[in-house]
């Protein structure tokens, strides 16, 4: 009580709301609730009272001493995925009314593979903006932003008369080449501002001047159609934590992996987007940094779905961005424009479904959710799922699943595997969990190389960070084909809300201006400066002073007649002459260490595209506690033995069982072991040994020694 | 059922053999072995007369055929005069 | 099931997963090292693996034509290597002789033979079309060309790679040959490393999982794909099927050719006979045997196959047939330019029909008959000098609609059935390349074929040249007096393409003036049609061009597709409101359906049909 300051992050799922706290010095408590789907606010308010209660302390006197409440949510993506964002129209160049709904073809892009051969049975997404709230205006830019045609005010006013009639709650304006003549579409906003200011209005140029009309149309619409709903939900739980002692800006977490004021991000719904899974990202971050480890591939085995994120030189990878192409990040099957964390994903998490399709096994995507769950949760479940294999092969304990809240029964898992796999296979159970265990991490590993090897990256050159619930369990096996060193993070079923508490601010600017070599210095740096005024304007609204305002400027490159881009940090400073060479440098090296020696097609001359300007602030935050190194005997933790699979027996094997919660730093735990916490399990293997780290972090080198 | 199409199917109640009627009305359009169409109405068209998004061309009509029962229309063909359609070319023989 | 005593279920999962794994690391390879926008942006390539005999296993997910090419380019190879004696360790062919199985001359194969303890056991294979390949005119295939010397090019199999060795000298030879060199060079590099990746990953998987069990899943999965198909074929009619298609204009003269076939399904085989098909043309419009059975594969695979793997096993259930010196089976000198839009094309269109009628006559799989896709291409070529003063052509990408279904329209913009996951450039990019203002785009009004469903709407668009005072305009498409891509049951087809230019204009006056003309129609001057060929034709600074694509084809009576239905299509400008009436028999009354009056129009229709 009294004068110390907490930080708290709390992240809302789809299933699960999990909330982090730590106060002053570095200590760490944890919570997790049902994410409560009609109103998601009440699930925060109820982890907010449990992690109050686990330190003895009111929710209201909790929040009084909170320096620092950040949010992660998924109250977006949902409401895009369910459609529940408001009636949004769009008002777009004469002659191009199409182009958002023609989404310049988009059949196969989000697709699974499964699902790219049956290509007469693809419909387009349900539209965010129908044709018949979309409306033409006369106008015309070209691309040097000239104006070919003004814009027709009666034009402007007859479509905003039409949208206003049916009633849209929102307007989204994107004309041709608004980015480089921005005149048009600001007009158009002050009308539709005049006439009806309760209209939620973004215009293209504010939002992404950014070159590319389909996804820029895309990318604003989406902002229109979530803002509003993203806009109330945020006051409501501000109003709500304010009342109840909070007495700072709450922040929320962006799909950029950076948190913003709510006040900030309530007109820019779409940029949170990711706010739920660049926690876990943002988190693995920080712990690398705080490590010494550069590069990351971050593992999330959740229940419904195992999401691989990466990070390079201590960056997490964007989309869109050199590694992962032009296209952008999809949701719901549109494209957008703004960078996000780039976090791809399988179906196969642990509550996924085991299936036999034409005499094949299925690892998901379909999953078996909370209800009725895996057989083994006992709530009428019948199909098998990776759980059940993982209970089945005593890698998870009936009595202490969940901290002992929930008893699992092998029993039903058992009769699930053996009646849906094992039977139909003339095989016996244990056969069948062992190939489900085998397939899924096959598949897991897969995509860690598609993710890494696909874009030219060793996954030797990274560490692995596994967390999620079902992650710690799989990450041995799926991480032993690949070589990885691995680590597990203290609190992992709940990595994404500490990744949400410790996040820094973040916000970026882009603008499109489209350059060919030679290059003129004052025109790049007048680029920069439009955007720097906007950056430094964000960073005040963060309560920033100007010496903390940290501005980065980057620009998009490639080389004509290619379309491989690169994002190239540029210096500080103006730009000169000498700063341009110094750029075109950089910009081969990092061509050709990306794409290969001698890729670089640079004699057609080279070409910019995009200026960036990415803004950080960071708030004071303790530092993690640190333990003072206990010894390598783990002894007291010890539970027992029990049988479990010894994969590289490719047999049951005993195993030895230990309670993370008596195992201290310096402990080193040698396979074949399990060990067991609160929200999952850590396997590991023989010849290979796991070390408690001083903040409580398993460590699993890939030699197998430490 | 022994579908031929979406509108036509095959059915021996009227003869006792394999004929050809239309699934809509029931109007049987003759022995299968005469060809599915052998008993259609039919009508050459300029595909321009029917829409302008066929161009304008003496090169190309279109012969349409219809049920002689419900005046569904069964299929749309393509006559391109220097490019004859072979005479022995089945539509569909099952 | 088929229990395979070498492999247990898990095994079989797990090593046919990461041979498709292997496909997607090769594809990236490829985009990575290109860089160039026909494989990064338009997907226009593809990559497979295949056993030691060429039998393709498994393929990518990007263009779906190669399975037609790359069991010929192997057995080529084979064939002109001393059955396999004279093919080394480290040995990669680059080939692109359309008689020596590749579609055509643009489509640049680099193929490799894997080698896993000194036995040759697979094959890996990229292809991706290239932007120019030599030849009489820049991006090679010609209107003007009567022969295929004059179309590039043309290199049987030879070794790019010897024993790990890079032959530069052959790599210099290829480049002399072609215009953008730099380009064409990295892409053959790329290639390599593509193959290089394929093969590095093969052999770790031979390494891991043995040589029994890998080789043993790649036929698995063919053996599987077969025993789906030839399921599948029993579950269908015998019959036979007639079907035609039709190209107009050969490059040198605007005849119509016929391309004609019977196909029949006799068991659980399906077998494919052109010969009514006419002899091969003295234009650009021909395709050799690899184009033949890549046309009847880009028709089988996704109506059939939707949901089999695609590779070899479906092939082995079919048979195709068309006399040498066919139009799709040319001889050699006969000109292949754009068999890969022509000749190809018009033979997976009669596959089509003829399949989609097959499946029609079934209770199990009518639903998956329809019409066909975008039956032939109408991208215009802007050349002459681009607005930063340098010489340039800029192919404009843009698309037709998909076939309706039994069941649902077509999808409208859908590109070529052929690709999986294309995309058209934004207008923007358009306009930062070519010297051109566009004053539309849009999905063209009536274009998707009339019907009980729909066929997708073609897109169509217009310009006017800016920034440049040299510009032209060239094309090579089909389907501009003929129907190219044809309805079904009762269905009409998708309109034709059409392409226009409108001189001595008032354009101008019209920008001027503050509006924006939405229609050829609105602008004053000549309009000149254009042919389905049509060599470079400038454009002054008062010529607006016109183009417009081929809408999918429909499926059933128009008079059957729900009011409903035609009052959303009218709504959303896809149909117009006279088609509405005198096609679809529907009456429009403030906004919405007069039941009574459409039931009444419907009638007079129908009796009209009957000459009631």
């Amino acid at each position: 009580m009294g004068s110390t300051m907490y930080t708290i992050g709390i992240d809302v799922g789809g299933t699960f709301t999990d909330g982090f706290l730590m106060d002053e010095l570095g200590t760490m408590v944890s919570a997790k609730t049902q994410s409560t789907q009609e109103d998601l606010a009440i699930g925060v308010r109820e982890c907010v009272s449990l992690l109050a209660k686990q330190i003895n302390l009111l929710p209201r006197d909790l929040l009084k001493n909170t320096h620092l409440f950040s949010h992660g949510t998924t109250v977006v993506v949902n409401a895009l995925l369910q459609y529940r964002g408001v009636k949004t129209g769009l008002i777009t160049t004469k002659g191009f009314k199409n182009h958002l709904v023609m989404m310049r073809v988009g059949r196969g892009a989000g697709l699974p593979e499964s699902e790219l051969r049956d290509m007469n049975r693809v419909v387009r997404p349900t539209p965010i903006v129908p044709l018949s709230l979309t409306e033409e205006v006369t106008e015309r830019v070209d691309r040097e932003g000239k104006v070919v045609v003004p814009l027709d005010h009666d034009d402007a006013r007859k479509a905003i008369d039409k949208l206003v009639r049916q009633q849209v709650k929102a307007i989204g304006v994107s004309l041709l080449w608004s980015f480089k003549n921005s005149s048009h579409e600001k007009r158009v906003r002050d009308l539709i501002e005049e006439s009806h200011p309760e209209i939620f209005v973004t215009t293209s140029s504010e939002l992404v001047p950014v070159s590319g009309e389909y996804e820029r149309t895309a990318t604003t619409v989406l902002n229109c159609y979530v803002s509003p709903m993203l806009t109330k939900y945020l006051r409501r739980l501000e109003n709500y934590l304010r009342k109840n002692g909070l007495n700072r800006d709450p922040l929320i977490m962006q799909s950029l992996g950076g948190v913003l004021p709510f006040s900030e991000a309530c007109g820019r719904g779409v940029s949170a987007l990711m706010s739920g899974p660049a926690g876990g990202v943002v988190g693995s971050n920080y712990l690398a940094k705080l490590l010494g480890y550069k590069n990351v591939i971050t593992t999330d085995m959740g229940g419904t779905s195992f999401d691989v994120g990466v990070i390079i030189d201590n960056a997490p990878l964007l989309a869109p961005s050199a590694y992962s192409p032009r296209s952008g990040p999809h949701i719901v099957r549109y494209s957008l424009l703004l960078p996000m964390i780039d976090i791809t994903s399988i179906g196969s998490g642990g509550g996924s479904v085991v299936s036999i399709e034409d005499g094949e096994v299925k690892i998901g995507p379909r999953s078996a959710g909370s209800r009725p769950g895996p057989a083994c949760y006992n709530r009428g479940g019948i199909e098998a799922t990776v759980t059940d294999a993982d209970l089945a092969l005593g890698y998870i304990s009936s009595k202490s699943f969940l901290g002992g809240m929930m008893r699992l029964s092998k029993r039903k898992a058992i009769t699930s595997l053996k009646e849906t796999i094992a039977d139909p296979f003339g095989i016996d159970v244990f056969d069948a969990a062992k190939g489900i265990w085998k397939v899924t991490n096959s598949q897991a590993s897969d995509l860690i190389r598609n993710v890494t090897v696909g874009r030219g990256l060793d996954p030797h050159d990274f560490t692995l960070f596994a967390f999620g619930g079902a992650g710690p369990i799989h990450c041995t096996s799926y991480g032993a084909e690949l070589g990885m060193s691995i680590i597990i993070p203290q609190l992992a079923p709940q990595y994404s809300a500490f990744g949400v508490a410790i996040s820094d601010l973040k916000q970026t600017f882009s603008f499109s201006d489209y350059m060919r070599s030679p290059f003129e210095p004052e025109r790049i740096e007048s680029s920069f400066t439009k955007l720097e005024i906007r950056a430094r304007k964000e960073g005040r609204a963060w309560g920033l002073a100007d010496s903390e305002i940290r501005l980065f400027r980057s620009i998009d490159m490639r080389y004509r007649a290619q379309t491989n881009s690169l994002t190239v940090p540029a210096p500080p400073g103006a730009v000169t002459s000498k700063t341009i060479r110094s750029i075109l440098m950089r910009f081969q090296e990092l061509y050709e260490s990306r794409y290969g020696k001698g890729t670089a097609y640079a004699e057609a001359g080279t070409e910019l595209t995009n200026f960036r300007i990415d803004v950080l602030g960071t708030r004071q935050r303790p530092q993690l506690k640190k333990f003072d190194v206990d010894g390598p005997d783990p002894s007291r933790a010890l539970k027992g033995k029990r049988e479990a699979l010894v994969e590289a027996d490719d047999n049951l094997g005993m195993t030895a069982i230990y309670d993370a919660k008596k195992l201290r730093a310096g402990n080193i735990v040698s396979g074949p072991s399990v060990i067991e916490s609160e929200g999952t399990s850590v396997v590991v293997p023989p010849s290979q040994s796991l070390l408690v780290d001083q903040y409580l972090n398993f460590h699993i080198d890939r030699n197998g020694d430490d | 059922m022994n579908r031929i199409s979406e509108y036509l199917e095959i059915t021996d109640r009227k003869t006792g053999k394999r004929d050809v009627c239309c699934s809509k009305c029931g109007y049987i359009l003759g022995p299968l072995s005469k060809g599915i169409y052998s008993g259609a109405v039919t009508r050459n068209m300029i595909p321009n007369e029917i829409s302008p998004v066929y161009t304008k061309t003496d090169q190309t009509l279109f012969r349409l055929y219809y049920c002689p029962g419900c005046a569904t229309q069964l299929k749309v063909e393509p006559i391109v005069k220097e490019a004859p359609r072979p005479p022995q070319l089945p539509e569909i023989e099952l | 099931m088929r229990e395979n005593k070498a492999t247990d279920p898990f095994t079989y999962e797990i090593v046919s997963h990461k041979l498709w794994q292997i496909t997607e690391e090769m594809a990236l390879a490829m985009k990575n090292v290109s860089g160039s926008p026909i494989v990064t942006e338009a997907n226009d390539f593809n990559v497979a693996i295949s056993l030691s005999d060429g039998q393709l296993s498994t393929m990518g997910a990007h263009n779906a034509l190669v399975a037609g090419v790359i069991p010929l380019l192997i057995r080529n190879i084979l064939e002109d290597y001393g059955s396999g004696d004279e093919i080394c360790k480290g040995d990669m062919f680059v080939i692109n002789d359309p008689h020596k199985g590749a579609l055509h001359q643009l489509d640049l194969a680099v193929v490799a033979p894997v080698h896993y303890q000194n036995e040759l056991v697979a094959w890996t294979s990229v292809i991706a079309h290239e932007v120019d390949i030599g030849g009489m005119q820049h991006g090679s295939p010609s209107p003007k060309a009567t022969e295929i010397f004059q179309e590039g090019l043309r290199i049987p199999a030879l070794k790019l790679v010897e024993k790990g060795k890079f032959q530069w000298d052959i790599f210099r030879m290829i480049l002399s040959n072609v215009r953008q060199a730099g380009l064409v060079g990295l892409d053959i590099k790329a290639r390599v490393a593509t193959n290089s990746v394929g093969q590095a990953r093969l052999y770790d998987l031979l390494s891991r999982f043995g040589r029994k069990v890998t080789l043993s899943v790649m036929q698995g999965v063919i053996d599987r794909s077969e025993k789906k198909f030839r399921e599948r074929l029993l579950e269908l009619p015998e019959s036979h099927v007639g079907a035609i298609d039709y190209i107009d204009h050969d490059g040198h003269t605007n005849k119509i050719y016929k391309i004609v076939l019977k196909m029949t399904k006799e068991s659980d085989s399906l077998s494919f006979d052109y010969s009514g098909t006419d002899d091969q043309a003295p234009g650009h419009i021909n395709c050799t045997i690899s184009g033949l059975i890549t046309g009847v594969m880009g028709a089988v695979f996704p109506y059939i196959c939707y949901d089999i793997p695609w590779n070899q096993g479906v092939m082995k259930a079919i048979s195709i047939h068309a006399p040498e010196g066919s139009l799709v089976n040319c001889k050699p000198p006969a000109p292949t330019g754009w068999a890969s839009i022509a000749g190809m094309f018009a033979v997976r269109n009669a596959a089509i029909q003829a399949v989609c009628k097959l499946l029609g006559s079934s209770r199990e799989h009518w639903r998956q008959a329809g019409g066909v896709w975008e039956g032939g291409k109408a991208a215009p070529v802007i050349m002459g000098i681009n607005q930063y003063g340098e010489r340039s052509a800029y192919l404009y990408q843009s698309s037709g609609g998909a076939g309706a279904m039994a069941y649902k329209d077509g999808y409208d913009c859908s590109f070529s059935i052929s690709s999986t996951k294309p995309s058209i450039p934004n207008i923007e990019t358009a306009e930062t390349f070519a010297p051109a203002l566009f004053l539309f785009n849009r999905f063209r009004k009536d274009s998707g074929g009339s019907g009980k469903y729909r066929g997708g709407a073609a897109l169509e668009f217009a310009f006017v040249r800016y920034g440049s005072t040299d510009v032209s305009v060239g094309g090579s498409g089909h389907g501009a007096v003929i129907p190219a891509s044809q309805g079904i049951f009762g269905g009409y087809p998708g309109g034709f393409i059409l392409r226009s230019i409108k001189r001595q204009t008032n354009i101008d006056a019209i920008l001027v003036a503050g509006k924006i003309p939405q229609s050829i129609e609105e602008i004053d001057g000549n309009v000149e049609v254009l042919s389905a060929k049509f060599p470079p034709t400038s454009l002054d600074s008062d010529a607006v061009f016109y183009n417009s694509y081929s809408g999918g084809g429909g499926y059933g009576d128009p008079l059957d597709r729900d009011p409903q239905s035609v009052l959303q299509d009218v709504i959303n400008d896809i149909v117009s409101p006279e088609a509405a009436r005198s096609i679809y028999g529907v009456v429009l009354r403030r906004g919405s359906v007069d039941l009574s009056g459409t039931e009444t129009l419907r009638k007079t229709i129908r009796n009209d049909r009957l000459g009631v």
